[in-house]
């Protein structure tokens, strides 16, 4: 981590610099949210504040329903973190499983496991994840694993290339000859040079969840009512776009800013473990 | 007492079958190892040599067992490598290893000396203070210092990496160790170092090597036996100094005349091999070396020579063998 921003500093860096800083203070509002508002805050009703105007008491002024848009931003970061944080970590892990053992073994099962995740991906991922929400019924869990599920493909594929070849290395073979196991063979000497790979398209692919997670509470296949979420804001709202924008904009611009900032810190962590940009990778 | 041999390869056959279109349908076989015979005494150095491609490096694989065998039989310290279990072939590898051709990609970059050394000893579930013990004195053998074991691979020049390399394979004490071209990735002026350390080691230790090599005057120094193998198969096998001497398949006589020996004697009297080594896909009728032999006949287009014994622990696969010793190959070429 130290490394990395150290990195980011001198190579001068500053877009991804300032990714990380953004992440950080959403990442912190996330956390802390019951530090600053409480539940009842964002979800209460009090339709005498509805649709009021920014003010020193409402920062971000009141949606329809007349809940401080601040206190639902700050706890629906707090969703979209967990939807997006718990997706892309369990389809990492599946990933990493179903790639890992589909290239270190060559058969008939592990042939047509991969094919079928090609067939998976030959699908639009929303379209997957409608599917399996449709199936599962709505709500923060059912969201989660939708996009957890309709991601694993796109990390078995991912890995498997590299274990492909990785597992022909002379060092491997080496390990084999005294005798190690399969075991042993993926888990210290093949797995390991996945790290950056999995950090990179582990950034990428949160910015890819929150959008997804968002897209889906849009349609309202996410955390049913009063739950604040981005994506359900922003439909809730979306009839005063034209009114009261600030209510439809709060949680657009949130959004927008938080897939931005994952964005250029995966651009920045990709640019760090290359070792030719760097000069500091494995090799 | 009677020696057993330490190694004793039988009729060994590595196959790749060739997939090819959407369907995956088997459209040929590489025969990489077709049918070699081998014995390797204790103690014993044998050489197998022969151009890129020819199968050398597979079938020094398929004896460690890291290739699995099309078929045949490999039998070492009297048991048979094939029939054992899983946790028996384990065993059998603290007894035989590999030293690898390129020490830069055999040894894990993320890997200190003393983990890659010490691998062996946790493989076979041996205690911390036994394997610091060991790394400390594979380390000493192959001319190392201690303070090496703290560093990584990358951190040491290629001859210091093969070192490592050699430290590794000798975890255990094994009897037998393959060599795949040891040194032929090191730079002249340590090939000789690497060599000689091999040769110390030997001694010392008592091993079995099978050497292989592309280079047949680099192994003439030391093999005791030298097998040379053209596309899958052995076509000569001989004492060193009789292979020298006397090379009797007509592919030997190429190898030699194309490597420049150091003395430079022999050097441009016979003429290169011609020709590109054919495909194993679809390997040539009759004897497989015929399209570049200069001394084929029709026998040689029609029918494949068997591994014939010439005496005195010599076999070539050559129906001509004989004549072409004869006359010193000076035999009028087949088709002039």
């Amino acid at each position: 981590m130290i490394a990395f921003l150290r990195f980011l500093l001198l190579t001068g860096r500053w877009f991804a610099l300032l990714g990380v800083g953004v992440i950080a203070l959403f990442l912190l509002a996330a956390v802390c949210a019951p530090l600053f508002f409480s539940w009842e805050e964002a979800t209460r009703v009090n339709l005498g504040d509805a649709l009021a105007a920014p003010s020193a008491a409402l920062p971000l002024g009141a949606d329809e329903m007349g809940r401080s848009m601040v206190a639902r931003l700050v706890w629906g970061a707090r969703v979209s973190l967990l939807v997006a944080g718990l997706s892309v970590g369990v389809a990492l892990i599946a990933g990493l499983v179903i790639g890992g053992l589909c290239g270190f073994y060559e058969n008939r099962l592990t042939f047509v496991t991969m094919r079928a995740m090609d067939a998976i991906i030959s699908f639009p991922r929303i379209l997957v994840a409608i599917m399996l929400i449709t199936i599962l019924g709505p709500g923060i869990v059912s969201l989660t694993l939708a996009i957890a599920i309709s991601s694993v493909p796109v990390f078995a594929r991912l890995f498997r290339g590299p274990v492909l070849s990785l597992k022909k290395r002379d060092y491997v073979v080496a390990a084999r000859s005294l005798g190690a196991g399969d075991g042993r063979l993926l888990f210290r000497h093949v797995m390991p040079n996945l790290t950056a790979l999995i950090v990179v398209q582990g950034s990428i692919s949160l910015a890819e969840a929150v959008l997804i997670a968002s897209g889906l509470s849009f349609l309202g296949l996410g955390p049913q009512p009063p739950v604040p979420e981005w994506g359900a804001m922003i439909a809730q709202s979306r009839s005063h776009l034209m009114s009261t924008p600030h209510v439809v904009l709060a949680p657009g611009i949130a959004l927008f800013v938080f897939v931005l900032a994952l964005n250029l810190v995966g651009d920045g962590l990709r640019d760090f473990s290359d070792p030719r940009a760097s000069g500091t990778g494995g090799r | 007492m009677t020696t057993a041999p330490l190694l004793e390869v039988e009729g060994l056959q590595v196959h790749y079958p060739v997939h090819r279109g959407p369907l995956q349908r088997r459209v040929g076989t590489v025969r990489a190892v077709d049918g070699v015979d081998l014995t390797l005494a204790r103690g014993e150095t044998l050489a197998l040599v022969g151009e890129s491609g020819c199968g050398k490096s597979t079938l020094g694989r398929a004896v460690l067992r890291l290739e699995e065998p099309t078929a045949g039989r490999v039998a070492f310290e009297g048991r048979d490598l094939g029939a054992l279990g899983k946790a028996e072939l384990r065993d059998a590898r603290r007894r035989m290893r590999m030293i690898f051709q390129d020490p830069q990609a055999s040894l894990n970059p993320r890997f200190r000396v003393e983990d890659i050394v010490g691998e062996a000893y946790d493989i076979h579930g041996l205690s911390r203070q036994e394997r610091a013990a060991g790394v400390r004195e594979l380390l000493a053998l192959v001319g190392l210092s201690p303070e090496h074991a703290r560093r990584f691979p990358h951190e040491f020049s290629g001859g210091q990496r093969q070192r490592i390399g050699i430290a590794r394979a000798l975890a255990l004490h094994p009897s037998f160790v393959v060599c795949d071209e040891p040194v032929s990735a090191l730079d002249v002026s340590v090939q000789a170092q690497v060599v000689n350390l091999l040769l110390e080691l030997q001694e010392k230790l008592g091993l079995a090597y099978l050497f292989i090599s592309h280079d047949l005057h680099l192994v003439e120094f030391f093999a005791d036996r030298v097998a040379v193998m053209y596309l899958g198969r052995i076509v000569e096998t001989a004492p060193a100094k009789a292979l020298y001497r006397r090379p009797r398949h007509p592919y030997t006589r190429a190898l030699l005349a194309a490597s420049p020996s150091l003395d430079g004697e022999g050097h441009h009297r016979r003429a290169p091999l011609q020709g590109e080594l054919p495909s194993p896909l679809a390997p040539p009728p009759g004897c497989t070396f015929h399209p570049r032999c200069p001394f084929a006949v029709d026998r040689c287009r029609a029918e494949a020579p068997p591994l014939r014994d010439l005496g005195d622990g010599v076999a070539a696969r050559c129906w001509r063998a004989e004549e072409i010793e004869a006359t010193g190959g000076l035999l009028a070429p087949a088709h002039a």
